[in-house]
């Protein structure tokens, strides 16, 4: 069988240079994100650490080229975000399966959208569903799976295509804690075996540790880098990694800088 | 109650109003001419089984072009408010008045410009069907998650494919819920037209066996019409299961049936 890690190339390198973003609305404007600057080597897997509603998202939307930013420079591969790249596979926190597609042709949807040939990639497909655990559910449909298995399925997915980048959007926080660690593990495999470069946001600490080559932590809204965490575990990482006393130090270490350089916020002026 | 008790319940509680009919009529000796007994309509059908056939044919043929008719232009539409801005703006406040207008009090106009026969019958069938079709087609596409959008862009999804991939399968639970309403509102539509002037169909046997006292035939016409609607509904939720697959919600037509009726 052709290796399928061949053909994928590196993960693509990110440049954001005092990125900003504020949105306009009738009631006023907010500012989301705030000189941001971050750089990700290619095949990295670098997490967006940060209180809810502070912005992550929108760092995220502006890489998938959904919105577009008026302050700073954002690159990918050297190149001007405008609009989608090619190679991009993106993961959101509602697993968005289309119900009256088996999984198969889930997971086969962008390469039907992108005109590829559906017989070269069904055996990618395939691959994919085995590494995580699915390969007996080929042919059922989304409403026989459970909230793990879906959002399983959507990551295969976004994966599909051997996308360089892959951008994730919270996409545990649907589901229970025992089913996230285990979906963090079939990640971690996933990502060690296709190495795009991943921008997985969380606000979870743990899970963006055990996931992360680097923590990129964010201030409350609007999103600044409050500070970096290098995590310096060994991969292969698995369930195991989690009770490792350098994990459980990294984890501390984390929690203690997010509660120092995220201040409360502000106290309401009169 | 278990569901393959459920016939059986039925027609059970069927059976007894039917006795508790025709008993009441025959001790009550209520004239035939006002409330016939139940054994009356039996006879009844059985006697003018050749002209009831006749005129149901009629009236079915009056229902399934105006009911088609209302969904093959009701779907279009639909699509077209949810992705014309001037659609939207314009031509669906139209489509709300034009709603608001009572189509019964359109139908002797209609007999004016289209004459007696099948042309002004499906006309008013089909305004009385067409509305629900497109109101139920609009929320269907609408329904859509902003995210799923989200999904389509990131995959660089052309318009075309983000309307037939993503939307429309999206929007076939809604649409079907639309021409469920609607094939019940074709029933009353058809009637309602041959009501008002028609020389065949199951509404003018109404009529004519209302004006000659034979008040069993007229019972006779409501059941049979009662049963055209029955299938026309149930064909609907059938092709409703076979289409829209996925969806356990279609379980549910029985219910909303009750409800339409």
């Amino acid at each position: 069988m052709q290796s399928l890690t061949d053909h994928n190339a590196q993960g693509v390198t990110i440049h954001a240079d005092r990125v900003g973003k504020t949105f306009r609305t009738r009631s006023g404007s907010t500012q989301a994100v705030k000189d941001v600057s971050f750089h990700v080597a290619p095949g990295e897997f670098v997490s967006l650490l940060g209180p809810s509603g502070c912005g992550k998202s929108t760092i995220l939307n502006m890489l998938a080229g959904l919105i577009a930013p008026d302050q700073g420079r954002l690159t990918i591969d050297d190149a001007s975000v405008n609009e989608p790249i090619d190679e991009l596979g993106m993961v959101f926190q509602r697993d968005l399966l289309l119900e009256w597609r088996t999984v198969l042709d889930n997971v086969l949807l962008p390469i039907q959208i992108k005109r590829l040939s559906r017989k070269k990639h069904t055996e990618r497909a395939l691959e994919l569903l085995r590494v995580v655990g699915l390969e007996e559910f080929v042919d059922s449909y989304p409403r026989e799976l459970s909230g793990g298995m879906r959002q399983r399925v959507g990551i295969c997915r976004a994966l599909i295509h051997a996308p360089n980048l892959l951008l994730m959007d919270e996409p545990f926080a649907a589901l229970d804690t025992l089913t996230r660690e285990q979906l963090g593990v079939d990640l971690l495999r996933v990502h060690a075996r296709y190495r795009p470069t991943v921008l997985f946001v969380t606000h979870s600490i743990d899970e963006a540790v055990l996931l992360s080559d680097r923590v990129l932590m964010l201030s409350q809204r609007p999103a600044e880098l409050a500070s970096t965490i290098e995590v310096r575990l060994n991969r292969p990482r698995d369930a195991a990694t989690r009770r490792h006393p350098d994990f459980l130090r990294l984890v501390a270490e984390a929690r203690e800088v997010m509660e120092a350089s995220i201040s409360p916020p502000p106290a309401v002026s009169s | 109650m278990r569901r393959a008790q459920v016939p059986v319940a039925i027609t059970l509680t069927l059976a007894a109003i039917l006795g508790a009919w025709e008993v009441a009529v025959r001790l009550l000796e209520v004239p035939i001419y006002l409330v016939p007994p139940p054994s009356a309509v039996y006879q009844a059908m059985i006697d003018s089984a050749p002209s009831l056939l006749h005129h149901a044919w009629v009236t079915l043929i009056e229902i399934v072009v105006g009911f088609l008719l209302s969904a093959v232009a009701g779907i279009p539409i639909g699509v077209l408010i949810v992705y014309s801005r001037w659609m939207e703006q314009v031509s669906y406040v139209l489509l709300v008045i034009l709603q608001s207008v009572p189509k019964v009090a359109l139908a002797p106009l209609f007999l004016v410009w289209l004459g007696f026969g099948l042309k002004t019958i499906v006309l008013v069938t089909f305004l009385i069907a067409f509305f629900p079709i497109v109101i139920a087609t609009v929320v269907g596409l609408r329904s859509v998650h902003p995210d799923m959008l989200h999904l389509a862009r990131t995959l660089k999804a052309s318009q075309l494919q983000t309307f037939w991939h993503f939307r429309m399968p999206g929007a076939m639970p809604s649409i079907f819920g639309g021409l469920k309403v609607a094939s019940t509102l074709a029933v009353v539509g058809a009637i309602v037209a041959e009501f008002v002037g028609s020389q065949e169909g199951l509404g003018y046997l109404i009529l004519s066996a209302n004006a000659n006292f034979q008040t069993p035939l007229s019972f006779a016409s409501i059941v049979v019409l009662s049963l055209i609607g029955l299938a026309f509904f149930y064909t609907i939720v059938w092709l409703e299961r076979i289409v829209v697959f996925w969806n356990r919600e279609s379980d549910q037509a029985e219910s909303s049936f009750r409800m339409q009726v």
